[in-house]
Formats: C-alpha cells, structure tokens, sequence
C-alpha cells in the first residue's frame, strides 16, 4: 500500500464519532502511534513531506469548494428586505411611544369639567357684580343666572344626578356580584348523566363512571349505534306521551 | 301479565295508610318495652324497633310518592352523599312533574328485604318497591333500592338510596366476587356495596362501594377491551372527564398495582402479565371551597379490564385516606395463574354468552343468532348491550348485531318501545329514519316466517365513515320478542357486499 498524499480519505467511511473509532479500532494515540511498526509493504515516498505541506498549503479547487457559502434561497432577499423594514418599525414604535399622552381617566375629565364649570360660574358671578355696580345687566334678560353657569346646590344636585347615580349604581352592581351567592356547582354525577340522552341507562347511574364509559364507547365506533342499555321510565313515557 | 307501568302524568297514587303503618309500629314498640320492663325476654328488640322506624321512614317516602310530591320526598332525606341525592332529585323531578293533578289509580309500597344492619355510622337496608294499579302489581323489574339511615332524635332519617337490580345478590359482608371476571373486592368495615345493573354499567358488570357517613364512594367496573393499555384508558377517560366538567384538572398517569399485587414475587402476589395505572384528577369547583377529587385506577390482564374510581370531596378522603387505601387494598385477582389469553373470553361467556364460528354468532343464552359474510373480521364488544358483535368487511363495510334486555321498569319490549328506542339510538348516532308512512323504505311490524319474532326493515340513510360529505345508505333489521330486542345494521361500500349483508340480516334469529 502506498500513501502519497493524494489519496483522499473517505469521510463516509465506517468511522463512529460517537465513540471514535474507525471500523471498530480507535485511533492510536502518540506513543502507540510513534512505536507502531510499519507493515512490511507500506513504502513512503522520500518526498512525502514536501507533498504533504503543499498539499495543505494549496488546497485544490474542490477542497475549497467545501468552503463556499450556500447559494441564497430564492425568498432571501425578501425575508431579510421584510425582517429589517420589521425591525425599524419596531425601533421607531418605542421611539415614538415615549412620546404618546396618556387616555385620560374619567375622574380627570369629571374633575376637569367640574372645574371649568366652577371657573365659568365664578367669572360670570363677578360679571354680575360688576354689572351691578355699574349698574348694566351682564347677565341675561331679567338678571337671572343660567342654570349652567349657576354655583350652589341645584348644580350640585345636577353634578349628582349626571355623575353620581350611574357611579352608584355600577358599584351596587359590582358588590352584590361579589357578595351574593351565586348557584351551588352541579354535582360531577349530574354533568355525566347530563352529557347522556336521558333514554340511556347509563344517564340514569348513580356514578359518573358509565357515563365517561359511554362517550369512550362512542369514540372507538362513532358509526355504530350506540352500545348502551336504555331506561324503562323514559320509554314508557315515551309510549304514554304517543 | 302484569301491565307495563305508565308513567308521568297518569303516575299519580292514592295516598297510602300513613297513619295506620305508624300506629301498628308504635303499638309494636310500645309492646316490646313493656315486655322488656317487666323483665320478659324480648328477643330481637333493638332490631324490632329498628325496623319499626325505617318502615315509618318509608312510608312518608311512599306518601310523598303517592303524592307526586317530589319536594316533599326529597326533604326526607338528610344526605350524605351530595351527588347521588342530585341524581336522585333529577330523576324525581322527571318523574314528578310540577304540574300534576293528584290523581291516579297507582300507588308504591315499599318493604324491607331481609333484616337492617349496622354498617359504621348508619343502619342499611334492602327495600323492594311494588307499584299497584287498584289490586293489581305491576312493573315487576323495578329495581329495588339500598337505603341508608341515620339516627335523628327516636327517628331514622335516609341518608342515601341507591338503586340495585332485583336479581343482583348483596352479600352480607359487602364483599363482591366474580370468579368468572376473576376478582374480589370489598368486605372492609363501613363500606356497603351495592350491585349495578348492565345497562346501566356500560360494562360486563359493575357495583359501587359507598363509605358510610361520607360522601366517598368507590365504583368498580369491569370490561372487556384488548385496543388499549391501562395508561391509555385512565389517559382517555381523564381526557372525557374534562370534557364533561370543564374546570377537571388531571395530574399525571402514574404505573400502579393493587397492593395485592404488588409485591415482587409471586408469593407476594406479583403476576407477570397484569398492568395497572391511576390518575388522579382535582375538581376544583365540586363540594366545598377544597373541591372534589376522583382517582382512575385501571388494570389490565389480557383483554380483561378492571376500573375502579375512587370519588369524593378532598376533605372526607383526606380523613378517610387509610379506610379508602383498605379498600384498594381488599381488590385482588382470584386465579393469579389464569392464562392471559383467555381471561376475557372467560368473563364474556359467562356474563354475555354468544360464540363465533366460520362467521356465524351463535347465542344459546339469549338465544340469537346469525350468519355474517365468510372472511369478514368479527368481534364481540362489550358495553351496556346485552350483546354486540361488528363484522368488519373490506373496503370498510360493516354489520352490526346488538342485542338489548328489557330495560328495568318495563315489563317486555312491544312495538311502540322498540320503535321508540331504536329511532332514539339512530338519532344519537345520526341515522336518518325515514318516517313512518314512507314506504317501502319503512316495512310494518310483521311476524317472522321463521321464528316467533316481530320484525321490520328500515331504509335509513347515514353519515359516510370515510368522513365524505353526504349520506350513505344504512339498513336496519329490527327484531324483537318479549324479552329481547335485536337490531342488525349494514352499511357497504359496493352491490357485492349490500348483497352479502341482505343475506347476513336475512338469517338473524330470535
């Protein structure tokens, strides 16, 4: 056997990487390696060397084309066009975010309100007193305040009625949810029998077992009728109802 | 013959005896103290007065019946099991509907079977049930009921009613043996056991263990099944289980045997070739703030399938956790050495009858038979049927042979409750009957030339099995005598095999 450098080494050969071992031999290690004897008829060629570091150092045009990158799938360019347009819309989505006001509460808007209301209402009370004492009417046909623009109870009591009710009425709504007791669960004898006609037998046990039997029946021959005894009371009724 | 019991609205009794049963049990008991004040042997006493007083409780129970008062029967109990009493209202309400008139010639009476005993905190008792019509008994298959009782002041009040077929033995140590379906289990303090009719079991043979004073109860079941492994089936019915109760939330299946197996050796009782599993699953919104739980436990010789589930609130099983361990521990094959193969067919010849050979069904129990196409694959399934056998044809082509008993609370199957039953299964299964007057696809009730048997033919139409839109053509041979009910139904894929399944239907016999 001869080994000259060009001989390739057939790397679909029987070699288990998993072990490390080749067609069941492991592969020596330097001592075994620097004392095994060579067989009688393996002859290297004096220039075995040189040959070799060239070969390593000029690696041929198909060594190298192991090397090559993968040629691009057809949807690449879009796939990547797509997760880069993707990644800048996110970017400037937090950017801008910063920059977003907040939905305003409706205790804000109530307050709001309620304090324009107050203001308007005080501007108009001292254009009255200014009108008075000048002695113009500033605020309406007959002096009269609108009621709109009116301090005191009556706005209040429209504050209330407008706001207050609905607001007392959502939060009766909420605690009876929470307090009152709602319906007793059905018991797990009564959602099996229940999950069967009542014309079964098996909807007329008193455990939930044949019930669970029944649809697992019905599962390995859905085709079949149904493989399952039936209730002498709800035939009878039947009949008599006929 | 008696006459089939008409319920509903014509389900209406003349109020029974009340005072006259409570007098002659007061007259009786004070009979017995005065006796025993006077220093005269009484022997029996304890039980005289025992019985006395369930009599006085079934009569309020028969009073409220014969009332059609369901509310009134209801609120006679103080239950223990909180489940089974719902059932018990629901099918009272279905009985009982509100707007009843009061009037009606039947009437219940309700006796004791045997002697009540002492079962951990409660008196048990077998009652037999008999309505009449005037004089005459009717519906003679009426199941009778396991009642249990709680002492309330000089009273006893019923706890839990649990119904049980006439025919069905209760053995007085409450320990249930079948050696045909080669088990035992039960006889452990506090539990009672109680027999569970087939077509109610949906199973070759079922009964449930109630632990006295709790609301935990234990249903032991028996099959026959050789497509699944006992993983497999408590996997399955965890997965129907929350079907049903939406908020079930199952642990994971875990191996498991029944203490008497579990041993290493076969001294210890270790058998090869038995299988077991158990999941556990939490019901969060049953009974209390902690929930219920119910535990699948399975096993697996052969086809021969055992299930017990153990059902009840976490509390009471948590506190009864050792006595609930006694009686999974109570559960043991009889014949540790029965050959795996044919464990199932054992249970199934014994319980269901019916052999297969060169294709042909032969039951010498029920007495039915019929000839299915050569080479076809069959098999027996076992369900709450009496009988079912399926011949498997290629391409898909299918028949099926069932075979239903008078459902308890009939006396015999006539036309109109075949007709009935048999159009309620072809609806549950999406079968189109055609109606009545639509001949010839719906034959008229005949009696077969061949055997004394009513029987018709319907023309039906169904869905396709290959999942296909659209309907495929379905026949139904419908056969009945008194006491059998038996339903042929083809379905094929090509003119060979409709002729083939002609010819199969054509040789039922009853």
């Amino acid at each position: 056997m001869t080994f000259d450098g060009h001989d390739s080494f057939d790397e679909h050969g029987s070699f288990d990487e998993h072990d490390g071992t080749f067609e069941g031999r492991r592969f020596p290690d330097e001592s075994e390696w620097l004392g095994t004897e060579l067989p009688d008829d393996f002859e290297i060629s004096d220039d075995f060397v040189d040959h070799t570091v060239i070969a390593v150092r000029s690696p041929t045009p198909e060594q190298l084309q192991a090397f090559d990158a993968p040629a691009p799938s057809a949807d690449f360019v879009s796939r990547v066009t797509g997760a880069i347009q993707q990644d800048r819309r996110e970017h400037w989505r937090e950017m801008l975010a910063r920059y977003v006001a907040p939905e305003p509460s409706p205790e804000f808007v109530s307050r709001t309100l309620r304090a324009l209301e107050e203001r308007a209402a005080e501007r108009a009370q001292r254009d009255t007193e200014d009108a008075r004492a000048t002695g113009s009417p500033g605020v309406g046909p007959r002096g009269i305040v609108p009621a709109e623009d009116a301090t005191g109870p009556e706005n209040t009591f429209h504050m209330w009625r407008r706001w207050g009710m609905p607001l007392v009425a959502a939060a009766a709504v909420i605690i009876a949810a929470f307090l009152l007791p709602g319906d007793p669960p059905r018991a797990l004898e009564v959602r099996a029998a229940e999950s069967l006609p009542a014309a079964f037998g098996a909807a007329n046990a008193t455990s939930p077992l044949p019930a669970l039997l029944t649809h697992l029946d019905q599962e390995a021959d859905p085709y079949g009728l149904p493989n399952t005894g039936g209730d002498g009371v709800w035939l009878l009724m039947q009949r008599s109802t006929r | 013959m008696t006459e089939p019991w008409m319920t509903g609205p014509e389900l209406i009794t003349r109020r029974s005896s009340l005072p006259a049963t409570m007098l002659r049990n007061c007259l009786r008991t004070w009979l017995c103290s005065l006796l025993a004040l006077v220093g005269a042997p009484v022997c029996g006493q304890d039980d005289a007065a025992t019985r006395a007083k369930i009599e006085d409780a079934l009569a309020e129970l028969d009073a409220a019946f014969a009332a059609g008062d369901a509310a009134r029967f209801l609120a006679a109990f103080e239950p223990d099991h909180t489940g089974a009493h719902a059932l018990l209202e629901q099918r009272m309400l279905r009985i009982f509907p509100v707007d009843r008139s009061g009037k009606s010639p039947y009437r219940r009476k309700s006796t004791i079977l045997g002697a009540p005993r002492q079962l951990g905190p409660r008196t048990v008792a077998r009652v037999r049930h008999e309505l009449f019509k005037g004089s005459v008994a009717i519906a003679a298959t009426l199941e009778d009921t396991m009642m249990a009782f709680r002492e309330s002041g000089d009273t006893l009040v019923p706890t839990l009613a649990i119904e049980t077929p006439r025919q069905a033995e209760c053995s007085a140590t409450d320990k249930f043996t079948c050696p045909a379906c080669n088990y035992e289990v039960g006889g452990v303090a506090g539990w009672l056991c109680v027999p569970m009719g087939r077509d109610r079991a949906q199973a070759l043979e079922a009964s449930s263990f109630y632990l006295m004073g709790t609301d935990i109860a234990c249903d032991v079941s028996v099959r026959i099944d050789d497509r699944r492994t006992a993983m497999q089936v408590v996997n399955e019915l965890a997965g129907v289980l929350r079907e049903v109760e939406s908020d079930a939330t199952p642990n994971l299946a875990t191996n498991w045997l029944p203490p008497a197996h579990a041993g290493g050796s076969e001294d210890d009782g270790f058998i090869a070739d038995l299988e077991g599993a158990r999941i556990e699953i939490a019901l969060p919104s049953q009974h209390d703030d902690a929930g219920a739980v119910a535990i699948f436990h399975a096993l697996q010789f052969g086809s021969l399938q055992h299930l017990l589930l153990v059902r009840g609130s976490h509390g009471a099983i948590q506190k009864n956790r050792q006595t609930v361990d006694a009686l999974l521990a109570s559960f043991r094959l009889l014949d540790s050495n029965a050959e795996r193969a044919a464990a199932g067919a054992r249970a199934l010849q014994m319980h269901v009858g019916g052999v297969v050979k060169d294709g042909r069904y032969d039951n010498g129990k029920h007495g039915a038979s019929m000839q299915g196409p050569a080479n076809w694959q069959v098999q027996q399934r076992c369900g709450g049927a009496l009988f079912r056998v399926l011949w498997t044809g290629p391409d898909d082509s299918r028949i099926w042979l069932t075979g239903f008993a008078v459902p308890p609370g009939m006396d015999y199957w006539c036309q109109q409750t075949a007709d009935h039953w048999v159009r309620k299964l072809c609806k549950s299964a999406g079968i189109e009957v055609p109606p009545e007057n639509k001949t010839p696809d719906v034959d008229k009730w005949a009696t077969d030339g061949l055997c004394d048997a009513s029987v018709r033919t319907l023309n039906c139409q169904a869905p396709r099995q290959s999942g296909v839109p659209g309907k495929a053509r379905r026949v139904l041979r419908v056969m009945f005598r008194a006491n059998l009910l038996l339903v042929g139904d083809g379905t094929a894929t090509t003119d060979e095999h409709w002729q083939l399944i002609k010819r199969s239907l054509g040789s039922m016999r009853l």
